[in-house]
């Protein structure tokens, strides 16, 4: 099977790359990096305020490949697969919880946040796609995870395209490496050397 | 082939599978009303082993892998082609409330499960959510049905924390009373706590006892709501019709389904529509929640157990708690324990983040 | 009542996070819930946790919350008559 690495794209130390490119005409003060590419990619989704830094950064992830992808503007329902991983998952929203929940006063609008999958979650409503889902806490350099799943899952039949992706918020830090994963004949192989390339692109 | 056994479970009821089984089957519970467990010193029904936060996770989830690898040619098994699969949704998080941020991340969690195992090559922590349990045994057979892994052990654990229980209070989500799930006077959850381990192999000679066959599972989201379940049961019915037709399986081949059942309104009629939907309305199934209460990460692998020992003694474990049809969909929910020769069991959970599973066991 | 309006309207925005809406766009009498502010059913219970923490009123029963929540009308009438 021809896997490709299609569509990728990094954001890392508020510098946001798109395969392999700096975005275009995109700066940031860093302090709202979220916020900034938010607005700079047009995405007009209110409930974006709401959601905590790991969702948001997921989100952004998806919309920055969907800008240059026609073959996710235009997914099946059914079709993708997704497989994330992150180092540090929710604990950010984690303390901040704790935070409330010893003024005796928790938020539901945070405590709904205290799971890590949801990133996938919202990237599922926001974009409609129903299909097979999977959240790893693992370090980011184990690449090799997520290989084995998303071509699992297209081995296995269970998806068409895979979205992988590493991701971590915390501490203000953003840092996210994801890409298109789908059968073809354009793009780099889906293998472990050529992955680590392209996310380590600066 | 896949094949699966060495199930254990470590609950308030025991730890064995054996035991919890027994306890199940005489209609015993793990639910009690503790003083002062709510965020605001409520008393509430929790499904607890020692006291709030004495859980104990790390060492139960060793004990519980330790228990399950009791009941397998260990010789066999041991190779570098054996992965360990954690399941959790908090792992150690009591430990947030010391301000030791960092100890709380789920990857030091695991990293401590890992230092009593130095012979295990790899291991993987999923956490999505009340699916994880059951994600974790679907992939544990993606593993070694796609050549990638020989043999996996699986293992899920929760603690009971005020974390949870604070959180699940500020939804109204906690029953006052033992939870009722599907009952029509059903008022919320309960939490509890709990850990267990099986393993799956693509050999069926590691097993000392009888095994039985994983058919694989799969996963759908609800692409919906992040907590609200969706009102047609979008996420669950397409989980339920891709493992059916994976496993070349027809609903009317399920013996029984052991459903996720939390006993909150929306979620159970959430269920009710699914299960409708698929055409399993008459299937017999039970929630264990009413039981051992809502246990996360560790509910897909605890009730994944169960289902192994219901076909081992061909015995169907009552649905605590429901006494009246309270579903918009009428499904048959056991109100008794009952005997029957059960060889196909459908396993089914649903989570925060729309996520739903599906898994198939066979004898 | 004018200036319970006010802050309400302000602190519905702070606390749900609707940052693109400013006061002045959400209408005394309004529908807070349905297309309006496009509000959920976990904003619902954070508007709860809102009168908890800023007037110190407790509302046991979310489903309550339909009524109290219709418009900011309604809510700052459901403080008026139930603040200490």
């Amino acid at each position: 099977m021809n896997l490709k690495i299609r569509t990728y794209c990094n954001i890392e130390n508020g510098v946001v790359t798109l395969n392999g490119e700096n975005l275009d005409g995109f700066e940031s003060n860093q302090n709202d990096l979220l916020k900034d590419l938010y607005v700079h990619l047009k995405v007009d989704y209110p409930k974006f305020y709401k959601m905590d830094n790991l969702s948001k950064l997921g989100l952004l992830g998806v919309e920055l490949l969907k800008s240059v992808s026609t073959s996710l503007a235009q997914m099946g329902e059914d079709d993708l697969g997704i497989v994330l991983q992150t180092k540090y998952g929710c604990l950010e929203t984690d303390i901040n919880h704790q935070a409330r929940v010893d003024e005796k006063s928790p938020s539901p609008a945070i405590f709904v946040y205290t799971l890590s999958n949801i990133v996938i979650g919202e990237i599922s409503i926001k974009n409609k796609w129903f299909g097979e889902s999977i959240l790893f806490i693992e370090e980011p350099r184990k690449l090799d995870n997520l290989i084995r799943h998303a071509t699992g899952l297209i081995l296995n039949n269970k998806a068409k395209t895979c979205l992988i992706g590493c991701l971590d918020s915390y501490q203000n830090q953003h840092s996210l490496k994801m890409a298109i994963i789908e059968t073809g004949n354009d793009g780099p192989a889906f293998s472990l050397e050529n992955l680590a390339d392209i996310f380590d692109k600066k | 082939m896949v094949y699966i056994g060495a199930e254990n479970i470590i609950s308030p009821l025991g730890d064995s599978a054996e035991a919890n089984f027994e306890a199940l089957a005489q209609y015993k519970t793990g639910l009690k009303l503790v003083e002062n467990a709510g965020n605001r010193n409520e008393a509430l029904y929790i499904s607890i082993m020692n006291d709030l936060e004495g859980f104990g996770i790390v060492k139960q989830t060793v004990n519980s892998i330790k228990a399950s690898l009791q009941s397998i040619e260990f010789d066999q098994l041991k190779s570098e082609r054996t992965i360990l699969i954690l399941s959790t949704t908090k792992g150690e998080i009591e430990l947030l409330r010391n301000e030791e941020s960092e100890a709380a991340a789920l990857g030091k969690f695991k990293d401590q499960i890992v230092q009593h195992f130095p012979w295990i090559s790899e291991t993987l922590l999923i956490s999505n959510a009340c699916i994880s349990g059951v994600l974790a045994i679907a992939t544990a057979h993606d593993l070694i049905h796609s050549g990638q892994a020989d043999h996996v052990i699986v293992a899920g654990a929760d603690m009971l924390s005020e974390f949870t229980l604070a959180g699940f209070q500020s939804f109204f989500a906690i029953s006052d009373e033992p939870c009722k799930p599907f009952d029509k006077n059903r008022k919320g959850i309960n939490l509890g706590e709990g850990a267990a381990s099986l393993i799956l192999s693509r050999s069926k000679s590691i097993f000392k006892s009888q095994c039985f066959k994983s058919l694989g599972g799969s996963s759908a989201n609800d692409a919906n709501h992040i907590s609200g379940p969706s009102r047609t049961g979008e996420g669950l019915y397409r989980t339920i019709k891709k493992t059916l037709l994976r496993a070349n399986i027809k609903p009317e081949e399920i013996d029984f389904l052991s459903a996720h059942g939390t006993g909150t309104a929306y979620n159970d009629e959430m269920e009710s529509i699914a299960f409708d939907r698929i055409g399993l309305v008459s299937t017999p199934l039970h929630s264990l929640k009413g039981s051992l209460g809502h246990t996360f990460g560790a509910a897909g692998v605890i009730e994944a157990a169960i289902c192994l020992q219901s076909m081992r003694n061909n015995t169907m474990i009552a649905s605590a708690g429901f006494e009246k049809q309270g579903t918009s969909r009428s499904i048959n929910v056991l109100q008794k324990t009952e005997q029957k020769e059960l060889n196909t069991i459908l396993k089914t959970a649903s989570g925060f983040g729309g996520c739903n599973a599906s898994i198939i066991f066979q004898k | 009542m004018e200036e319970l309006v006010s802050n309400l309207k302000s602190q519905i925005i702070e606390c749900l996070n609707l940052e693109d809406v400013k006061p002045e766009d959400i209408g005394t009498s309004d529908p807070l819930f349905g297309d309006g502010l496009g509000l959920d059913s976990i904003d619902a219970l954070e508007l709860i946790v809102l009168l908890d923490q800023e007037y110190g009123i407790a509302v046991a029963d979310p489903e309550k919350g339909k009524e109290i929540f219709e418009s900011v009308e309604s809510l700052a009438n459901y403080i008026t008559a139930n603040r200490a």
